[in-house]
């Protein structure tokens, strides 16, 4: 009898507590704050008006494809760079990785004309997997905090660029008057009017949308992001996971940096520097937590695309270039703050909720 | 009886980095000496000792805020702020000591930035100096917009290149070496230093005991935003010319610099000695490296190796002293 009376008064508890809940996801405001996607793509959106109202060449099908042009490599980046966000980590060798790979497969290319692009494709993602597991080996199993081993593996891509490119190129660059023609209209071409790069973007999108969303392994990177002790005792292979995650950003930055070279075709000693501020700004942008655990790819899209117009912006607006670095710091800086203040104002909120009980 | 005593004095032998860091020393000593007969000349050695005395000067200051568990990847990118604010006026035709004050007062208002969103967002130290490096770095291209500011006047370059009269000592030397002496006091004889090392150990411990954590911190990041921005105005004035890029992978190698010195990334452990000790072998085997004709971006390989080294080999140093400790135990 007693236990049944403690059944009830506990139900009416958790039907109390779900009424605030409801009365907490109907305020507007707070569901605006708590939801990242939807303030982002009103962003974008009155951002794209008060361009066209600059320059209405802007709002042409031909500038969208240059954006979408321009944002495929960051893309495809930002979605290894989200998934060890999430995991508590960061990895800033992605840029020089990147280099790496467009340089090592783009000389495997100029040797051996014949490969078809999709095994390039695939040449670059298992050399960005290696160079992604020495990564993933030296944080997981040498336990050196994430952004000092990839800050030191950062320049020992570059140097090894410098390195393989002078031991076995005698410094030459790879550049468009040696690359077979194939390779470079892979990257440039339409299949179906639809660009190649757009196809590859929304596939690995989609696919990692299920992988995070829908497998065991993708939960596994939010739960060891939000809480690492939690995560080991409820039985997650702690060190496969982040080894994983380091590997996953690593494939993507190779296949990335054999697009880099498709697109561009060029791949030097110095391709990617600088790149994984503008993918960690992205990433931010979407709302990812800088502290793990939280995220969402949807977001690191928005983000992306959000980063490619302001950047097709500021060229078509005849903007110094030089302002470039500076305006991606001071959104960067204003993300990370905006980001962190709504999250210290959910959870207070949250806080405020669980005390009423 | 006596396996017990052997056991004491094994575990007062604590096995130490700078052991390890001493022989290194000695060693890369000798295989530079044994390269080129010119290196063990007592001129060469100073002279040498200004290429990296300006990285030198940033470690002191970086050290005290690694020991306080906080790690500040924008040096470089204030140290170039500040370069291009001191060339961006002295362009304009400026006198060049109000170039110099306003240069140092912008150096420690960017440290000031650094320290304030830390202690005001509670966003770890490592993230928010990420941001704003691109944010400073952003600033002086913007100032500056990829030219190059040279033709300083004599007295200026003097400061950088010139040496105390009648000796070979390079006066940066003597700056570091002020410097050195007022960081070790301050760090391993004052109350202060003790403060640093326990706030580096356990923040919340340090704050519960009445250490007022948040005006160390901000204070800490405001005096190291004046210093990069003084070894700016060395290394301009070693360099004669300033450009945006100026110091680019400064931040690399100085916190390879502090690691290898046997300081714990994440706080709460470095001394002076061990710092100062890396500091020397790290330059010196950087000479030794060009001596043999090794490209820039192979070097910065070079010490990224190194760090990846250090760091494992640290660990490695805490697993054997923690197993020995608990072996004392049982």
């Amino acid at each position: 009898m007693l236990h049944y009376l403690n059944n009830v008064k506990r139900s009416k508890i958790v039907l109390k507590f779900m009424k605030e809940q409801y009365k907490f996801y109907k305020n507007f405001l707070n569901f605006l704050l708590r939801s990242r996607e939807l303030p982002l793509f009103i962003l974008i959106i009155i951002l794209c008006i008060a361009i066209t109202i600059r320059n209405p060449s802007f709002i042409t099908i031909e500038n969208f494809k240059d954006i979408i042009n321009d944002i495929a490599v960051y893309s495809i980046l930002a979605i290894g760079e989200m998934i060890v966000i999430i995991t508590g980590g960061i990895d800033l060798s992605i840029g020089t990785g990147l280099g790496l790979a467009a340089m090592i497969s783009g000389m495997i290319i100029v040797f051996n004309n014949n490969i078809p692009p999709i095994i390039a494709l695939l040449i670059g993602a298992i050399i960005g997997g290696i160079l992604g597991a020495f990564n993933g080996l030296l944080i997981a199993k040498g336990k050196i905090v994430p952004l000092i081993a990839t800050l030191a593996t950062l320049n020992i891509f570059r140097g090894l660029n410098v390195v393989i490119n002078l031991r076995f190129f005698k410094s030459m660059w790879v550049t468009a008057n040696i690359l077979p023609d194939s390779f470079k209209a892979f990257a440039r071409e339409d299949t179906l009017h639809i660009p190649n790069l757009l196809i590859i973007i929304v596939v690995l999108y989609i696919a990692f949308y299920y992988l995070l969303n829908h497998t065991v392994t993708g939960r596994e990177f939010y739960a060891v992001g939000s809480n690492e002790n939690a995560a080991r005792i409820s039985g997650i292979n702690i060190n496969k996971v982040i080894l994983l995650a380091y590997i996953i950003s690593g494939i993507l930055f190779g296949l990335s940096g054999v697009l880099y070279a498709s697109r561009y075709a060029i791949a030097q000693t110095d391709t990617g520097i600088g790149f994984e501020f503008i993918v960690i700004t992205a990433v931010i942008l979407g709302g990812v937590s800088i502290k793990g655990g939280k995220g969402t790819i949807v977001g690191v899209l928005m983000g992306t695309i959000l980063m490619g117009i302001i950047s097709n912006a500021l060229s078509i607006s005849m903007i110094s270039p030089f302002w470039k670095l500076a305006i991606n710091g001071s959104i960067l800086l204003i993300a990370v703050v905006v980001n962190k203040a709504i999250e210290d104002n959910t959870l207070k909120k949250q806080e405020e909720l669980r005390r009423k009980f | 009886m006596d396996t017990n005593k052997i056991i004491l004095k094994k575990q007062y032998f604590n096995f130490r980095w700078e052991y390890v860091l001493i022989l290194f020393f000695i060693l890369i000593n000798i295989i530079n000496a044994s390269i080129s007969p010119y290196y063990l000349v007592t001129e060469n050695l100073l002279k040498m000792s200004q290429v990296f005395i300006e990285k030198g000067i940033i470690g002191l200051i970086l050290l005290l805020l690694v020991i306080s568990g906080n790690v500040d990847i924008s040096p470089a990118a204030i140290l170039a702020l500040s370069a291009a604010m001191f060339g961006f006026l002295y362009d304009k035709g400026l006198n060049i000591l109000v170039c110099i004050m306003i240069s140092l007062i912008i150096g420690t208002f960017c440290g000031f930035l650094n320290g304030i969103i830390i202690i005001k967002t509670g966003l770890p130290s490592i993230i928010v100096t990420l941001v704003n490096l691109t944010f400073f770095r952003g600033f002086a291209y913007v100032l500056l917009k990829d030219e190059a500011i040279y033709g300083f006047p004599d007295k200026f370059t003097l400061l950088g290149n010139g040496t105390i009269p009648n000796t070979a000592i390079p006066i940066a030397d003597i700056i570091f070496i002020v410097l050195a002496i007022i960081v070790g006091l301050i760090l391993h004889k004052t109350y202060i230093g003790r403060y640093l090392y326990a706030i580096g150990s356990n923040r919340d411990t340090a704050s519960l005991s009445g250490i007022n954590v948040k005006k160390i911190t901000l204070s800490l990041f405001t005096i190291s935003g004046f210093i990069y921005a003084f070894s700016a105005i060395l290394l301009a004035s070693r360099l004669g010319s300033i450009r945006p890029n100026i110091a680019t992978g400064f931040e690399l190698e100085v916190i390879t610099i502090i690691v290898f010195g046997g300081a714990a990334v994440f706080g709460g452990n470095g001394t002076i000695f061990g710092f100062i000790l890396s500091l020397l072998t790290l330059g010196y085997l950087r000479f030794g490296l060009a001596l043999i004709n090794i490209p820039g971006q192979v070097m910065i390989m070079i010490s990224g190796l190194l760090l990846i080294i250090a760091i494992l080999s640290n660990n490695l140093i805490k697993m054997i002293n923690e197993k020995r400790i608990l072996k004392v135990k049982l």
